[in-house]
């Protein structure tokens, strides 16, 4: 199965040195939109200081497959 | 893991035999007399290993008999119409892994090894027997499966309510207490049998989520990763991180015999 990584940046900064495997890069995206929500929920205060959160999610050869943006305006 | 030679431990402290870890384990909870002791040593059993991942009850199974963990550690698990699985127990040495099949014949969740593990299979019928003829029995049997209950609540909570750091700090302080209550000797550092994937089954998190959660209490010192398992270091971090109280583990529930 193929290894994914997800890296947090702004919010707080996390490299996630890890990863997990994913069947496959639909797979890796939609955990990479579903971690995004999870914290979200999990900490909204932290997402409202840092006005957002950045996840990156990047393949084990080390390409850049998806961004997950979350934007606080106001 | 230390886990190993505590049923050898228990038996030969108590000298009841291989059941002597179930007896300690009620013990835990409910006072028995002497002949309860002898009489629950004394059921007949046959002695399984099982390996981790190995299938111990099936949804949907008709139960004979119940398992009673002697070594190793075992998890209760529902899987939804998709796929998607949630770890709802996990089962330490010394317990009864289907008291609820005495009553209710059908059962409603698998059970798995987590870990390698040796068990004890208890016909059914034997321990129902148990139960008829002896109080002291029926009532230690009802408070397991009532502590049970209440060990789900928390978890329910944990799940609903608390946030991710919360949440991972709860159920490691948890753990740390229902170990060090049937281990031998005081665990120290207890290794925890839980992967990051079986964590986010267990916590309704992501194993990124998770991931990113046993950093942060890597990085206050509460737990350590050696190699890829994760130890509990400092368990007054981690019952202050998530308002730890024990309570709902019903230990020393001694009135009303």
């Amino acid at each position: 199965m193929p290894h994914y990584f997800f890296h947090t940046t702004n919010g707080s900064p996390h490299r996630d040195e890890d990863g997990m495997d994913l069947p496959d890069i639909d797979a890796a995206r939609r955990e990479a939109v579903r971690y995004g929500g999870s914290l979200i929920s999990d900490d909204p205060d932290m997402i409202i200081r840092e006005k957002g959160i950045r996840i990156d999610l990047v393949d084990d050869g080390g390409e850049h497959r998806l961004t997950v943006r979350i934007v606080i305006e106001g | 893991m230390p886990s190993t030679h505590w049923m050898d431990e228990h038996a030969k402290r108590m000298g009841h035999g291989p059941l002597s870890i179930l007896i300690r384990k009620l013990l835990n909870h409910s006072r028995l007399s002497t002949s309860d002791q002898q009489a629950i040593a004394a059921l007949p059993h046959s002695i399984k290993r099982v390996e981790t991942g190995d299938s111990i009850l099936r949804e949907g199974d008709r139960a004979e008999i119940c398992p009673v963990l002697l070594s190793g550690f075992v998890y209760r698990q529902k899987v939804a119409a998709d796929g998607g699985r949630q770890i709802v127990a996990l089962k330490m040495p010394g317990d009864a892994l289907d008291f609820q099949s005495i009553f209710l014949h059908i059962a409603d969740h698998d059970v798995r090894a987590l870990t390698p593990a040796s068990l004890a299979l208890v016909p059914l019928k034997a321990i129902e027997e148990l139960t008829v003829t002896r109080g002291g029995i029926a009532r230690a049997v009802l408070v397991d499966i009532l502590i049970e209950a209440s060990i789900s609540r928390e978890w329910l909570l944990n799940i609903g309510r608390r946030n991710a750091l919360a949440r991972l700090a709860h159920l490691l302080c948890e753990l740390h207490d229902r170990v060090n209550e049937i281990a031998i000797e005081h665990t120290g550092n207890f290794e925890v049998p839980l992967t990051q994937e079986q964590l986010a089954d267990l916590l309704g998190l992501t194993p990124v989520h998770i991931n990113r959660m046993l950093r942060q209490l890597e990085q206050v010192g509460a737990i350590g990763r050696p190699s890829r398992s994760l130890t509990i270091l400092n368990f007054p971090k981690l019952a202050q991180i998530s308002s730890f109280s024990s309570t709902y583990l019903h230990r020393s529930n001694f009135s009303g015999v």
